[in-house]
């Protein structure tokens, strides 16, 4: 059928060399999620967010949540590409357009994630003929698009040197902005959270710091799972002992971010009170699956990352996705987690808009997890996902990400 | 132009939670079903007007808890497009749901959870009509309300709708940079709270304990 | 539940409150003070004029809520887009409550009963299957039915049916005219008997319920309300009460149930259900004791020093001991002179009886043989009764402690003491006895007739100006008022009073008895034997659902009527002010018809304004200057003159002695029954049990829960109860039980449960409440059958009743509770 068919057109291009029908399968196969996350998204804006697990006192999801996560992917992705460049390392050159690459990719999903969990998305006009320069949101706004710029130039310029135009020095230059950018846009993504006294899990000066060491987390994860990939399908060769760099890097970054979430719990423990409610609702409350995923699973890849006998390629991948997966489990216990505990709980009118389960008393939807997805929000997340896998071997598949000899 | 800052005094030893305060604002601005721009609470068990303490040592207050129209609003700040904002003139937090487009930061910025809500589809009414003033703005999907401190009502020149039809003779209304006002002088004589003090928003509702 | 839940919740509910800082002074509010701003600050203005193209119109809600509150009807295009708070002509009487609020919805109920409905043929009563017919066919089919059924069974075989949906007058009236004219029975309701007869054969009888006016609260320095949930059921006088608090008064609520009230009370007593009476009597033991009885009011204006023969109960007369009784004036409603003959008492010093009027410092306690009669003081009697009940006895009946006891009779002795009944003590059998127990409590440390000092549910002035008799111009009625209570039996055996009585055919108007009334079971099964059941509402109903044929009427705004007022003491006119819905008819409009099918058109006013104008304009409304014309313009005017109300003041009652009658001297029936009456029981306040609700029932170990309904706040009986804006707030049929109860019978919050005897069932959802005394539990009551997953609350409880009340006994009911099993 129309996979079929668009996979053999796709593998009359030239191209095509690299991964050949495979990667034509993929790109179908994500351009039929996408169109089914589009038309799931059509169905949300007609039909109403009341679709979506999302109600008054949960008022985020699962978009905001992979919002969260997708910044700290793509920020990672670019640290990590212009990080050896910036400061002049060796050995890394070949694997940073791929990563930037992964970074776009990432970007362009976070902000789809933020369109498609706007009410009115056709009103998207208004943010910059109305700005609010105070808002948070207005911020990350605008960092995210510098950002998304700055890295499509940073590639092009890469290309460009690679084909040996333009000069190494200019290259570094557009690193260091990109670096500058990479860190902010987390930053300010955190400070969405970050800034609002009215939930006490977010309030705290650490999320920013925070949130960039989990984007250097997962960040490097995602890049090191997609380097081992593409050497695996003969689309780059990278010298082992650079991927075992990489690794320690992500050793230490897991054991920064750990090291962060231990800071935070401690602080917010200390003192008792409220501050123990959050310590409780992550440790033993209806989000701890999600924090002993992350914990544990950090713990692992660390152990992985500096046992040098541990450190085979399997085992990379299953350290790296831990890693991910844990990233994402802290996405989750931060959004959930800021709307577990409201300020305001006692007893009173409840109606289908005010909590996702709003059958019971208020206590009773705290007592598990106040937001769960719905069907169309995992669909449509999918469809976003899709996209981004598009994008992805489109990427591979058309432009010159393979690395070059100028590439190290 | 003097400004003012209007708001509201509940007074909590004379409110019994009925709810009256809560119907009329709900009829008066046309909340669509589902919708409650002022509840009243119950500080005491997990179900409406239930105690905590054991039987028979107990006790229950009442809350009505809509907007707490700050004067340092946290919706404000955040709101990217400026669909919610202040009155200069009277400090009234208003809401432009023409503007609005639905990001929802300004429900996760306010600390007084539930007092903003978003309409999750399309507003419905089973009854088939529009209730209350006609003045008031059409309701529309997809984008976050609250109580209005009845704007509408204040540009004719009259009090909310919810304050006047307490049958407790709970709400006060007024101008709290009127000393002379009465809400001013309510405060100035009773003992009385602010809703989350320590959250710096500095709510223009106040409440008589 | 509460803080101690490790959840979330009560963390988060601890953490709340500790951060929630009450600042006290004059600090709090930043930049308060600009002085020139004084000159700019614009006062709002109260009111809810009308906003563009919008027409306002002033109405009364008019449920029996006691509340008759006017209303701002909003119509805009034609429709009622809002009811708002209309004024009184003084301010303290403006009133408004969230159910008057939703009228809007109210009227527009897409489930509102569109046009005439019969039950389709060969289908079972209740099986809700209906066919629309015409007006035409649904006035012939009933008044044919109705003369066919006179015809074959006699008259009183058709019964006006109806309670109390609507307080305005002209319904009632209209079809009282209709239903004088055949001669047909009354279903009388049995409601609300038990505290009027309680209170009315101490004090006199002056309308249903008696006391000093609402806004007289502030006077008294200790408020008791006894089984009164007035935060719910009479919102409307809270405030009153609000500034009685804020002026000092102390606030004593007794009730089993941590209402809101007794949120606000100084001091809650959790009584025993349907003990109210012993408490009161060991109250009164203490007051005795301690001797602060009022002795110069109790020897001036009750029957205390009155001498009670012991052959026959009654007082001893001067004619008993030879002194002829004089004539007096001539009585007007007679014709003939009254006949003076003074009950005799003893006076100190001296042996010889004298007459009770004019006798100075008469003995209170003695017991005396005159000629040969063997006599007590009636005083003599009731200490013998309250005697029996020292605190520490009556700890065990009513579940106070005794120090809490002499705690309330130091309260009741200080004056001046307002006490407050209200409708929970008197839904047990033993009702009439807590009510006349009170008002003796009341009279013994002489708190009557002053501000600040009375005993009464409430104060229900209805206008005396209407002219009541209107209805029965030409004749009332020879038929029988039948009670609900005895309805079954009589359905069943066709026979009432010991003779033959077919009831075969019945119209329900303002009622919904299937919902409302005890034992629902008893009447469906009883109901087959009824050939014909009409019911106009506008509301489909439990009653309207079972019934044959069903009338769709006009709602309050959609109809003429008039308020003799109820709390405030004002006469209120309700114009049309839209157009009646569908094709709903106003019920005046419906008796004319069914009078004119019947033959009977000169019996009926031919118009509501000449109904209106015979009604409204009579002599006695010429001396209150209210005349229709007037009333149509003003929309409401004004009849009281005292303000406040002071009932009995200077301690005259309107009993026969003009004393107060806590020995009743000739106890009588309530009604039409064909029970016997304990006559020797009824001459004084006294302590029995409860029929039902009791540990001694033996049915109490299968059956150990007492039922209690409450009024929630969000209808009024089964009024509103398809309001879409109410049912948000207060979405389906709960019960109310204790938690520590609850996990003992594995009932998790919010869980469907059963509660059920052997009458029948109701499933409903479990709320938990520490408010609910263990060994009860609460339903809010009146939601529809339909609205619960099986049964009704009304399927519990029973038909007994003491004939001294023919009064139903709502919370005199046992029952179990266990989870529903779903079927
Ligand atoms: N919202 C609303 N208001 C109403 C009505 C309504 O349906 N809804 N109905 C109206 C009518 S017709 C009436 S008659 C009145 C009734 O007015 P109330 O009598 O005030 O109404 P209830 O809610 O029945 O209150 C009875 C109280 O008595 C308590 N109680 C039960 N048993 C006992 C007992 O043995 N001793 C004592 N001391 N207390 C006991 C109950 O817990 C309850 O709190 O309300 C009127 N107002
Ligand atoms: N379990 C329990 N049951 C109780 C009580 C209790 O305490 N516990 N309390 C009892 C008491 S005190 C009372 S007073 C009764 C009240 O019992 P009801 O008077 O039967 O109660 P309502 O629900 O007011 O029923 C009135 C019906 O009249 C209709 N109606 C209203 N206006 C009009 C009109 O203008 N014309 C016509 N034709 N119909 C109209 C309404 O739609 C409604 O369906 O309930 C009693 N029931
Ligand atoms: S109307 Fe008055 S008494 Fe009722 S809930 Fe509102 S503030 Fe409280
Ligand atoms: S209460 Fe919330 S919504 Fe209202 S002004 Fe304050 S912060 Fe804004
Ligand atoms: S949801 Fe609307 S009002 Fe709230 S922050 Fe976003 S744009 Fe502003
Ligand atoms: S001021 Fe108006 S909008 Fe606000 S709670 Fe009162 S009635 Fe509602
Ligand atoms: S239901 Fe009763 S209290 Fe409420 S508005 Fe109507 S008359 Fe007044
Ligand atoms: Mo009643």
């Amino acid at each position: 059928m129309s996979e079929t068919t668009q996979a053999a057109q796709a593998a009359k291009t030239p191209a095509a060399k690299f991964g050949g029908r495979g990667i034509n399968i993929g790109i179908a196969a994500a351009a039929v999620v996408t169109v089914i996350g589009l038309v799931l998204w059509g169905m949300q804006l007609s039909g109403g967010l009341v679709q979506t697990g999302m109600r008054n006192l949960d008022s985020w999801g699962l978009y905001i949540t992979s919002f969260m996560f997708l910044v700290g992917l793509s920020a990672g992705g670019l640290i990590i590409s212009s990080v050896p460049r910036a400061f002049g390392m060796k050995g890394f050159g070949g694997i940073s357009k791929v990563a930037v690459w992964t970074s776009i990719c990432c970007t362009v999903l976070a902000i789809g994630f933020v369109v498609i969990d706007l009410g009115q998305p056709l009103r998207l006009w208004e943010l910059f003929a109305y700005s609010n320069l105070g808002s948070p949101l207005m911020w990350d706004i605008i960092v995210l698009s510098t950002y998304l710029i700055m890295s499509i130039i940073y590639l092009w310029a890469t290309v460009r040197y690679e084909n040996g135009k333009g000069s190494e020095k200019a290259l570094r230059v557009i690193s260091v902005v990109a670096l500058v950018t990479a860190v902010l846009v987390h930053s300010v993504t955190a400070w969405i959270f970050g800034l609002q006294q009215a939930h006490e899990f977010w309030h705290t000066a650490l999320l920013a710091p925070w949130f960039v060491s989990s984007a250097l987390v997962c960040g490097v994860a995602l890049v090191l799972v997609v380097i081992i990939a593409l050497r695996r399908a003969g689309y780059m060769a990278l010298a082992q002992e650079n991927v075992v760099k990489m690794v320690k890097l992500l050793g230490t970054f897991v054991c920064v971010d750990l090291y962060f979430f231990v800071c935070d719990l401690l602080t917010s423990a200390f003192p008792g009170g409220s501050g123990t409610e959050v310590v409780n609702m992550l440790v033993a409350g209806p989000l701890a699956p999600f924090f002993w995923v992350e914990v544990v699973g950090c713990a692992i890849t660390a152990v992985i990352a500096f046992v040098p006998k541990l450190r085979t390629n399997p085992l990379i991948v299953v350290g790296s996705l831990l890693a991910i997966v844990g990233i994402f489990c802290k996405r989750v216990q931060l959004l959930v987690g800021g709307f577990q505990i409201p300020n305001i709980d006692y007893a009173g009118v409840m109606t289908p808009y005010t909590v996702t389960d709003a059958t019971g008393s208020l206590t009773n939807a705290y007592r598990g997890m106040v937001y769960w997805p719905q069907p169309i929000e995992f669909g449509i997340v999918l469809g976003v996902f899709g996209f981004g896998a598009l994008l992805l071997l489109l990427g591979f598949k058309y432009l010159s990400l393979k690395p070059t000899e100028k590439s190290h | 132009m003097a400004t003012q800052r209007l708001g509201m005094i509940v007074d909590t030893k004379r409110c019994v939670g009925c709810s009256t305060c809560a119907m009329m604002c709900k009829s008066e601005n046309n909340e669509p079903e589902g919708i409650w721009w002022n509840r009243v609470l119950t500080i005491g068990g997990e179900h409406l007007t239930t105690p905590s303490g054991t039987y028979p040592n107990l006790t229950m207050e009442n809350l009505t808890v809509s907007c707490q129209h700050c004067n340092n609003p946290a919706c404000v700040k955040v709101c990217p497009v400026g669909a919610t904002y202040k009155d200069e003139e009277t400090g009234v937090v208003r809401q432009d749901y023409d503007k609005c487009i639905g990001c929802r930061m300004c429900m996760s910025a306010c600390p007084y959870t539930g007092v903003r809500s978003f309409n999750w589809e399309e507003p419905k009414y089973p009854i088939g009509i529009d209730t209350g003033d006609a003045d008031v703005p059409k309701h529309q999907k997809h984008v976050v309300e609250k109580c209005t401190m009845c704007w509408h009502r204040l540009a004719k020149g009259l009090q909310p709708a919810c304050i006047e039809v307490c049958p407790g003779r709970a709400r006060h209304f007024g101008d709290f940079n009127d000393p002379d006002s009465e809400v001013s002088r309510l405060i100035r004589e009773r003992e009385h709270m602010q809703l989350l003090p320590e959250m710096g928003t500095n709510p223009s509702v106040y409440y008589l304990v | 539940m509460s803080g101690t839940d490790s959840s979330q919740g009560g963390l988060t509910r601890r953490s709340f409150l500790k951060t929630t800082g009450a600042i006290v002074g004059t600090t709090a509010v930043a930049g308060a003070a600009y002085p020139t701003l004084t000159a700019l600050a614009e006062e709002r203005q109260t009111g809810q004029p009308a906003s563009s193209e919008e027409r306002i119109s002033q109405g009364i809600c008019r449920p029996n809520c006691f509340g008759g509150c006017r209303l701002n009807v909003h119509v805009r295009d034609g429709k009622v887009v809002k009811t708002s708070m209309a004024p009184y002509p003084d301010e303290k009487n403006n009133r408004i409550c969230l159910r008057g609020i939703s009228h809007p919805w109210r009227i527009y109920d897409p489930e509102r009963v569109k046009y005439p409905m019969r039950r389709a043929e060969g289908t079972e009563r209740g099986a809700g299957v209906w066919e629309r017919i015409s007006w035409d066919d649904a006035i012939n089919e009933i008044a044919d039915t109705f003369m066919r059924v006179q015809e074959e069974y006699g008259p009183q075989a058709v019964a006006k049916w109806s309670v109390s949906g609507n307080r305005g007058m002209i319904v009632q009236e209209s079809y009282a005219t209709l239903f004088n004219a055949i001669n047909a029975s009354s279903i009388g309701p049995g409601v609300d008997m038990a505290n009027a007869y309680g209170t009315a054969r101490v004090t006199g009888w002056i309308g249903i319920w008696s006391s000093n006016g609402p806004d007289d609260l502030v006077n008294a320095k200790n408020i008791f309300l006894w089984g009164n949930n007035l935060t719910s059921a009479q919102l409307q006088e809270w405030h009153f009460v609000a500034d009685a608090l804020e002026a000092g008064s102390r606030l004593i609520v007794i009730d089993p149930i941590y209402t809101q009230i007794a949120a606000k009370a100084d001091l809650w007593v959790p009584v025993r259900p349907g003990s109210d009476t012993a408490l009161t009597l060991s109250m009164m033991n203490v007051i005795v004791k301690e001797d602060l009885v009022d002795k110069t009011f109790l020897q001036d204006h009750t029957v205390a020093p009155f001498l009670v023969r012991r052959d026959t109960g009654k007082f001893l007369r001067m004619s008993d001991l030879g002194i002829e009784p004089t004539e007096g004036p001539v009585n007007s409603a007679t014709g003939k002179p009254t006949i003076i003959d003074p009950v005799a008492v003893m006076v100190d010093g001296s042996d010889a009886p004298v007459p009770s009027e004019g006798a100075v410092n008469p003995v209170l306690l003695g017991a005396f043989t005159i000629q040969g009669i063997e006599c007590d003081t009636a005083y003599r009697l009731l200490c013998d009764e309250i005697a029996q009940y020292p605190p520490e006895t009556a700890c065990d009946l009513c579940e106070v402690p005794p120090e809490t006891i002499i705690e309330l009779a130091h309260y009741a002795a200080d004056g001046p003491v307002t006490h407050r009944c209200g409708w929970g003590s008197q839904a047990y059998d033993n009702g009439v006895h807590t009510a006349h127990a009170g008002a003796t409590l009341a009279g013994l440390v002489g708190q009557y007739g002053f501000p600040g000092a009375s005993y009464g549910p409430v104060n229900l002035g209805v206008y005396p100006g209407f002219n009541t008799k209107l209805s029965s111009a030409a004749g009332a009625s020879t038929s029988k008022t039948v009670s609900i209570m005895d309805l079954p039996e009589v359905l069943n055996t066709g026979k009432f009073l010991g003779k033959e009585y077919p009831i075969k055919a019945a119209f329900v108007l303002e009622g919904n008895p299937l919902s409302t009334a005890t034992n629902t079971n008893a009447l469906l099964d009883a109901l087959p034997n009824l050939e014909f059941l009409v019911t106009a509402d506008s509301a489909m109903t439990d009653t309207a659902r079972y019934s044959d044929l069903v009338l769709p009427i006009a709602q309050w705004f959609e109809c003429e009527d008039v308020f003799g007022g109820r709390q405030a003491n004002y006469v209120v006119h309700n114009p049309k002010i839209i157009d009646p819905l569908y094709e709903s008819k106003p019920d005046s409009e419906i008796v004319r018809l069914l009078a004119d099918k019947m033959g009977l058109s000169d019996k009926v006013f031919q118009s509501d304004e000449e109904w209106m104008r015979a009604y409204i304009d009579t002599p006695a409304g010429e001396k209150f200057g209210i005349t229709y014309d007037k009333l149509k313009e003003a929309g409401v005017l004004g009849w009281h003159s005292s303000d406040p109300v002071i009932r009995w003041e200077g301690g005259v009652f309107t009993t026969p002695s003009k004393r107060l009658e806590f020995y009743v001297e000739t106890p009588t029936l309530a009604g039409a029954t064909a029970k016997k009456l304990d006559v020797e029981r009824e001459h004084l306040p006294r302590f029995f049990p409860p029929a039902e609700a009791w540990p001694e029932n033996e049915k109490y170990s299968e059956y150990p829960f007492t039922l209690l309904s409450e009024r929630s706040m969000y209808m009024v009986h089964s009024q509103w109860f398809g309001t879409g804006w109410l049912r948000e707030l207060d979405p389906e049929p709960t019960v109310k039980i204790n938690p520590a109860q609850a996990l003992e019978k594995g009932i998790d919050d919010g869980a469907y449960v059963e509660c059920y005897n052997d009458r029948g069932r109701c499933v409903a959802r479990a709320v938990y409440s520490e408010a609910i005394k263990p060994g009860t539990l609460v339903y809010p009551k009146n939601w529809q059958r339909h609205q619960h997953k099986a049964g009704s609350w009304s399927e519990l409880s029973s038909s007994i009743y003491d004939p001294a009340a023919v009064n139903q006994s709502f919370m005199d009911v046992l029952c179990d509770v266990k989870v529903w099993d779903g079927e």
